[in-house]
């Protein structure tokens, strides 16, 4: 990439007093060292009193370009208002994001470097903790994710790992979606026909599909998103349900093969391995810069663990696993003899050894294992040591 | 007491009176809307044609439902009456026997 580019971040707000503050606090921090982004905050009419005045003065404070549409639009035609501001506006790229969002300082970078890696590519989605499909699982996104240096060092992660690698979706998704402006100009905007929102872009992403573009999520980038309260409270959704069924059934009338490919898709487990590639990356990467604890024992303790915590349980056919912020991974060990030494293996993983090794219970082979890791022992019986 | 038709009282209760002064989008946002206005309208039209059209075809279907309908009765009715005749079990037997005489 020789070129700057310029890109329009269009973020559509409806309400959300309590989420979007903190998500134009991250767009305004986003690294534009290598590419121009300016920021555009679309209200589409907020009802809730004095917080489109409120939101225009944050936006004011912080130079961000604010629009109140003068009646609600609805998500389509309000994220159509981005998608033509872009492409009047000159940009060369645009990206539609949800205001329950929280970007990492990489976004702009790592989502042009994905799109500009085939040009025949129509929008990139990112990585997230709440993306149908494209979601890293994980314990407790409130609790664990939702801090901006957080997201920004997991995308960093992912990109250390990834850097431009894209994968082909079924469709994308608008949380966070990057689209040229030429494929603007191609495919066309969002339809209306999808009212106040939902499956606008699994519409829109299939119609780029039909004109032979592609469909993309980066891997190496990673963008926390809270989810669907506003869109619930909004009476949007019904309550517990993840989509518009009338939404959905336009789609499966348009594209009566979509729900088999997605299906065939998902068989075919290419996710399922790379969500939990990207856990093992996100643990180890994690183990490897801030250090790492060892818990051993039958008895594993539950609850959530903050720091990377590597979990030896004995009594599971799967005994080593690892922990960090939510995320779980296997280290793939079976336990078997013919592995080697468990503790040298936990070592290479973790670059070194452990902080700590936290003796839950003591076995056999208990003794063996905390030498071979080395680092400090610290037994601590999760039951007490005299009847 | 007159109406005021300058006070759009289709707004939102609380939503902000003044938008974001922006003659950039709000020249997009108006032309986009006429736009979508036209779409919306050409869609009707098609959607009503395509009623009436699906409405005529309902209607030539139920009656070939029901003229068939018709027909099935007639056809049941015959049967019937062919199985209640005195010659039916004879010559329900003569065929019997004359598989029988085949194999």
């Amino acid at each position: 990439m020789t070129e700057r580019a310029r890109i329009l971040l269009a973020i559509t707000v409806y309400n959300g007093r309590d989420l979007v503050l903190a998500a134009v606090e991250s767009a305004c921090a986003i690294d534009t060292s290598t590419h121009d982004v300016n920021v555009l905050v679309l209200d589409d009419h907020s009802p809730d009193p004095g917080w489109s005045e409120e939101l225009a003065s944050v936006c004011a404070e912080r130079s961000v370009r604010y629009y109140c549409t003068p009646r609600n639009l609805g998500i389509p035609r309000n994220v159509n208002l981005g998608l033509l501001a872009a492409h009047d506006g000159g940009y060369s790229h645009v990206l539609i994001a949800n205001s329950d969002v929280l970007f990492p300082h990489n976004l702009v970078d790592r989502l042009i470097a994905a799109s500009e890696s085939d040009n025949s590519i129509a929008s990139v989605t990112a990585w997230s903790n709440n993306a149908g499909i494209y979601s890293i699982p994980n314990d407790d996104p409130v609790a664990c994710l939702r801090d901006l240096e957080r997201v920004s060092w997991l995308s960093e992660t992912l990109r250390d790992e990834y850097d431009d690698r894209t994968i082909d979706v079924p469709a994308g998704i608008s949380f966070c979606i990057l689209i040229p402006t030429w494929a603007v100009a191609e495919v066309g905007l969002m339809d209306p026909v999808f009212g106040r929102g939902y499956c606008e872009e699994t519409d829109w992403t299939l119609r780029s599909q039909s004109l032979g573009y592609r469909c993309t999520v980066a891997l190496g980038v990673f963008v926390y998103h809270a989810g669907q309260g506003s869109n619930e409270t909004a009476g949007l959704l019904r309550q517990g349900a993840t989509t518009v069924d009338q939404h959905e059934a336009i789609v499966d009338m348009r594209y009566p093969t979509f729900r088999a490919d997605v299906g065939a898709y998902m068989a075919s487990g290419m996710l399922d391995d790379l969500h939990a590639q990207c856990c093992l990356t996100i643990c180890r990467s994690a183990a490897r810069e801030f250090g790492y604890s060892v818990e051993m024992g039958r008895l594993s303790q539950s609850g959530s663990h903050i720091g990377p915590t590597i979990i030896i349980d004995t009594g599971d056919p799967d005994p080593v696993s690892v922990r960090y912020l939510g995320f779980n991974a296997s280290l793939g060990l079976t336990g078997s003899p013919d592995e080697g030494d468990i503790g040298l293996l936990i070592r290479e993983f973790g670059g070194g050894p452990p902080r700590d090794v936290n003796v839950l219970d003591r076995g056999p082979h208990t003794q063996d294992l905390v030498e071979s890791l080395g680092g400090s022992t610290v037994d601590t019986p999760i039951y007490p040591a005299r009847v | 007491m007159t109406h005021d038709p300058t006070v759009d009282e289709s707004l939102a209760p609380g939503a902000a009176s003044g938008h974001g002064a922006d003659p950039q989008l709000d020249r997009i946002n108006l032309e986009q809307a006429l736009r979508d206005f036209e779409v919306a309208n050409r869609r009707v039209l098609d959607l009503a044609h395509r009623l009436a059209s699906m409405h005529a075809e309902l209607l030539q279907t139920r009656t070939e439902l029901s003229l068939t309908k018709i027909e099935l009765q007639d056809a049941q009715r015959f049967l019937n009456r062919i199985r209640q005749s005195r010659l039916f079990p004879l010559v329900r037997a003569l065929a019997q026997t004359r598989r029988m005489a085949k194999r």
